[in-house]
């Protein structure tokens, strides 16, 4: 009894210490956001905001265009996830089920090209989306996030399509759907799981990625959230306005932990549960 | 309501695999069909084959007069129930058993009525809102059923249903199947391993072995006059005791074991030199007075409860009897064929030889 519960005290510590040490950073960032730009520099260091002001919050949004911001990356990230999740759920079914020649040697190459690495892309991008116009255009960033996310898309959903037992697509031919109705009305909602975990880490993806989207975005209203930040700037240029980098960092996190969230009941959710007898 | 026809279907996996190896057969309208065999015989394939998830290499298949071999499923007006279900796990039990009409686009009211009339003959009124999770094997069974039924389809298809059930349940749920498909007069093939399904609910049985149909024919014909070895030693339990030997004169003889044969079949066998003998355990008896009797010693019993299965040693061939007498395990003695129940095969080609 007395051993058990040292134990159960022992695996508490444990958790306490993993957390602790996983959120950390994030916790810092909070505390910075919170203190006055001179408290951040003083010694000792102040571990809690002496007093709390939110006045980097306020700055980053009246002094920059931050809100805009937002919405550029939520925009541009929601539509390359939903892009890459579509395109890569009807390439990932058409190689889990419908018999291709040469389906798993594609599904290789796919994992071939993922391996290069972004920044080869990146001056045939941009001498393609000059040519084309595209600068500040938000396609300009969609279309690539959805793209160089393909791989992981295909890999995940053709893995899970592979295991829904095949009898239920046979019920359903037999039942009158028709191919995509049997992929859009039967093995898309079994597979929610899969598309809530390859939407989310995309999504995420795409949040943070600062390369494609310094390069083709040129106008401070057309940039993302991570080029924002870092292109925040004090009064004069040898000032890092450390107070408004984390408040910044802290509002493009919650959007990220909200939807991981939301998300979370999915992934768990065993839906495929009372299909077959098991 | 329809009949089935098909004529010389071949379907061949990969290169060498033949799975079904022209067969040709047809049930009638309204007839109750079983597909008997072990399994990787191929008779899932032919159920697949009429079902139209397969293609068959060769052959035609045809639907109340209307070949089908281009149709997909979903046109041939067929309804399947899998092994293992195959609900949708996603929909309730009434979306499961809706979802086919709806996509034939039946109007709301017609497809509640007509969901609630089968849910009504199946007895699962009272599940239609749970989700499939929430259901025991054998009410799963049943959703499958209705989503098959509420169909009114031409030709029903069943592919094992009651192999995940427990033997108590399968053995009720064989009755009311038979009962059911009989009040809705529903064409149906039925594929099973399993002999006392295909015995008890069928009007006639194809058995199928390596791709071949063996035999078809109604059950007592099957169980009384094996075609061929295969046959013989499938259809029955306990199985029929076989004995190859060959002919002498009117003696059928294997090393030390020999059978006085009837003059009626005496003449067909001048030709053929080897035979093989069947003889079902409930043609064997145990009898203690006449001459005729064989002497053996009892090796194993196995009571059934209300009979016992006697494994006997005649010289030197194992026998399967059933009786109701007890004996002993070691005990001797007479034992005496039903001679006009006697089987013959010909060796070599495995097939009955008719007396005339």
């Amino acid at each position: 009894m007395v051993k058990k519960k040292i134990k159960l005290f022992g695996f508490f510590v444990l958790i306490v210490i993993v957390v602790l040490f996983s959120i950390s950073p994030f916790l810092w960032q909070i505390i910075t956001s919170l203190k006055s730009n001179e408290e951040i520099f003083s010694l000792p260091i102040s571990y809690f905001p002496h007093k709390i002001n939110f006045r980097s919050y306020i700055e980053i949004f009246t002094e920059r265009p931050f809100g805009r911001y937002i919405l550029n990356s939520l925009f541009v990230a929601s539509c390359a996830t939903l892009l890459c999740v579509f395109v890569s759920s009807l390439a990932a079914y058409a190689i889990a089920r419908i018999k291709i020649k040469g389906g798993s040697k594609f599904l290789i190459v796919v994992l071939v090209v993922a391996f290069f690495p972004q920044i080869i892309y990146l001056i045939p991008l941009y001498e393609l989306f000059g040519v084309l116009g595209l600068f500040n255009n938000p396609i300009a960033l969609i279309l690539p996030y959805a793209t160089i996310n393909l791989p992981f898309g295909i890999w995940v959903l053709t893995s899970f399509f592979k295991q829904i037992p095949k009898e239920i697509e046979d019920a359903a031919k037999v039942d009158g759907f028709s191919r995509g109705k049997v992929l859009f009305r039967i093995i898309l909602p079994l597979s929610a799981p899969a598309l809530a975990t390859t939407a989310i880490l995309v999504f995420i993806l795409c949040w943070n990625e600062f390369l494609f989207a310094l390069t083709f975005m040129v106008k401070d209203l057309a940039r993302t959230v991570p080029v924002g930040i870092a292109m925040l700037s004090g009064a004069s240029m040898y000032e890092i306005p450390w107070d408004k980098i984390s408040a910044a960092t802290v509002i493009t996190t919650l959007p990220l932990v909200i939807i991981t969230i939301l998300f979370q009941r999915r992934i768990v959710e065993g839906l495929t549960a009372g299909a077959v007898k098991g | 309501m329809a009949e089935v026809v098909c004529k010389n279907l071949l379907k061949v996996f990969g290169k060498k695999a033949v799975a079904v190896d022209k067969v040709s057969f047809k049930v009638k309208d309204g007839e109750f069909l079983t597909l008997l065999g072990p399994s990787g015989c191929g008779k899932t394939t032919i159920l697949r084959l009429v079902a139209g998830l397969e293609t068959p290499d060769s052959g035609n298949i045809s639907i109340d007069g209307k070949l089908v071999n281009d149709l997909s499923p979903s046109k041939r007006d067929i309804a399947m129930v899998f092994q293992s279900y195959a609900l949708y796990p996603h929909m309730n039990v009434f979306k499961n058993m809706g979802i086919p009409l709806k996509i034939r686009k039946l109007n709301k009211d017609e497809i509640t009525e007509k969901v609630s009339t089968s849910a009504k003959l199946l007895g699962i009124s009272d599940l239609l809102q749970r989700m499939p999770k929430e259901l025991s094997g054998g009410q799963r069974q049943r959703v499958a059923l209705g989503r098959a039924i509420v169909r009114e389809p031409k030709v029903f298809l069943l592919d094992e249903p009651l192999s995940n059930l427990d033997a108590i349940l399968r053995e009720k749920t064989r009755g009311e199947l038979k009962e059911l498909f009989s009040r809705i007069g529903g064409t149906v093939i039925y594929v099973t391993h399993d002999q006392v399904e295909a015995m008890t609910m069928s009007d006639r049985v194809a058995v199928i072995n390596q791709g071949k149909i063996q035999q078809i024919g109604t059950p007592l014909e099957i169980y009384n006059s094996p075609k061929n070895v295969f046959v013989a030693n499938f259809v029955g339990s306990p199985r029929m005791n076989l004995i190859s030997g060959k002919v002498e004169g009117e003696w059928f003889r294997a090393s030390k074991f020999s059978l006085e044969l009837p003059d009626t079949v005496v003449r067909e066998f001048i030709s053929r030199e080897k035979i093989t003998i069947g003889i079902r355990p409930e043609d064997i008896y145990i009898d203690n007075s006449p001459l005729m009797d064989y002497p053996a010693i009892v090796n194993l019993i196995e009571p059934l409860g209300a009979q016992t299965l006697i494994f006997v040693k005649l010289e030197d061939i194992n026998i399967r009897l059933i009786s109701k007498s007890g004996v002993k395990v070691g005990e001797k003695i007479n034992i005496r064929f039903d001679l006009n129940k006697i089987h013959f095969f010909d060796t070599q080609t495995s097939e009955a030889i008719e007396a005339r």
